[in-house]
């Protein structure tokens, strides 16, 4: 994948860029705006009265009289409901204008609540059409897309990705505003504890495999901020906790991996000095990113064998990877390059087990995690993971285990309750 | 009173809003705006090319406030 690098252009040019752009997608204006709130241009339909609205919310007053550089997105409402992103554009270490995009409506809000206000309380009909004449050309957008837009702004003014966590607010009320559009469905599932939990046991199994197929894992998790428990009234404070305590808890599995002690813990140690520094959610989930990438690498490189080959590693990982999909021995082969029968045996004599006997332990290692932090049926599970029926299953846990799932997950249980 | 022709709408805004009291627009059509509502204010500062009706409206307001609206109104 090539990256394309934008800072061959000016950020003037990738600001007139994302202007048409954000005009041509959304009808969604955008402003320039000088150091002393004069205009420089606009993009927006009805400008002239549009900037009334502006001139006379306290959105101009609060970007103003706090006589400070934006340098994130900041998110701006007035008292009708009009939403406005602003941010200030910097240029060789200068400071060049103040970029707003707007005005926009969310969804909730719209030209109809309006309509229906005006109408208990102005009688002219031509009086009432002034007004919601100029406020149908203000595009109604999702509050996602208001974050894409915010993100897209950024990344033209800085070439740096942001998370819609780090967004300033003008005030409170905005805030809860804002946050008061978000999908209810999208709260619900973040806030899924059995779901974040099944997440973290697959990564920390990751790491104690070595396994540098995790991604996969990863990316299924929602945006990191949806997982945090707020606890301290600081989101930030609140996302480093959660780090550190994941950065422990993989310190652990790198050591149960085969990574020595003192290594794990110098890694320790050193990530978490790195996590009390950050001043971003932002860089936290890089760094959140990087730090897993390291313990995975970590116990990877200490467990290469010279006597398994890297053609049965790649194979192992992959099926590790895999263990939801269909897996077949002839797939897997002409996967790794290999007739069938040549890999096998390439396979049992490298890691003494054969490839479907390992499909069905890794599957099997998958299970135990479902059992321990789901409230799936182990008909579920078994469908899951491709067994064909629940007797089959069953049959292959207990033979790999020792007992059937029920009783593995029934043991969990009541060792949950002593603890 | 009455608005002076020509005037910096959103300027007489702002100047609404530094009254003690509220004023109130009233049009020939027997509309009264609360300037003092941002809804109306913003109702008001369209108004800006229909100068028939800002001709033939109406300011009302306290007496304490009319000093500090008199650079607008007559």
């Amino acid at each position: 994948m090539k990256k394309i690098d934008i800072d061959e252009f000016a950020v003037q040019v990738r600001s007139r860029f994302l202007a048409a752009n954000a005009f041509a997608g959304a009808d969604l204006g955008m402003w320039s705006l000088g150091h002393n709130r004069e205009l420089n241009y606009s993009t927006c339909i009805n400008e002239k009265e549009i900037w009334s609205f502006l001139e006379l919310s306290d959105c101009l007053d609060f970007l103003y009289e706090k006589r400070r550089e934006w340098d994130r997105p900041v998110i701006l409402s007035d008292q009708i409901g009009l939403v406005w992103i602003a941010e200030d554009m910097v240029s060789d270490g200068s400071w060049r204008c103040r970029v707003l995009m707007g005005p926009m409506f969310l969804s909730k809000t719209s030209v109809k609540y309006i309509e229906d206000s005006l109408r208990e309380r102005i009688s002219s009909v031509f009086l009432r059409r002034q007004l919601t004449r100029m406020l149908t050309t203000v595009p109604v957008i999702t509050l996602p897309m208001m974050n894409q837009y915010a993100k897209m702004l950024h990344y033209t003014l800085t070439s740096e990705k942001i998370l819609p966590v780090d967004f300033l607010f003008q005030d409170e009320r905005t805030k809860q505003f804002i946050e008061g559009e978000e999908d209810v469905a999208d709260i619900a599932m973040a806030s899924d504890p059995e779901r974040i939990m099944k997440s973290e046991m697959l990564l920390l199994k990751a790491v104690t495999d070595g396994n540098l197929n995790y991604g996969e894992i990863y990316n299924e998790r929602k945006d990191f901020e949806s997982e945090l428990t707020p606890v301290s009234g600081n989101a930030l404070r609140d996302a480093k906790n959660e780090v550190l305590v994941f950065c422990s808890l993989c310190c652990r599995a790198a050591i149960q991996g085969g990574v020595s002690i003192k290594t794990a813990k110098e890694m320790e140690v050193k990530y978490h000095t790195k996590i009390e520094r950050v001043d971003t959610i932002t860089k936290l989930k890089n760094l959140n990113t990087e730090m897993l990438d390291d313990y995975v690498s970590r116990v990877h490189d200490g467990r290469e064998n010279p006597l398994i080959s890297k053609t049965i590693q790649e194979c192992c990982d992959y099926i590790r990877a895999n263990v939801t999909k269909p897996l077949d021995v002839d797939g897997i082969a002409a996967k790794m390059g290999y007739a069938t029968y040549y890999f096998t045996r390439k396979f049992y004599k490298e890691m003494g087990i054969k490839v479907s006997d390992y499909i069905k332990q890794a599957r099997i290692e998958y299970a135990k995690v479902e059992l321990m932090t789901s409230r799936k049926s182990i008909q579920e599970i078994s469908d899951t993971l491709q067994f064909g029926t629940r007797n089959y299953f069953s049959r292959v846990f207990q033979e790999v285990v020792g007992m059937t799932p029920a009783a593995y997950r029934d043991g969990i249980g009541k060792e949950g309750e002593q603890i | 009173m009455r608005l002076k022709e020509g005037i910096d709408l959103v300027a007489f805004v702002r100047r609404v809003k530094e009254c003690k009291g509220d004023v109130f627009l009233e049009t020939e059509e027997g509309d009264q705006l609360n300037l003092k509502s941002a809804l109306s204010q913003y109702v008001f500062v369209v108004l800006t090319e229909q100068r028939e009706i800002l001709r033939n409206s109406i300011v009302a307001c306290d007496s304490e406030d009319q000093e500090k609206l008199a650079e607008f109104v007559y």
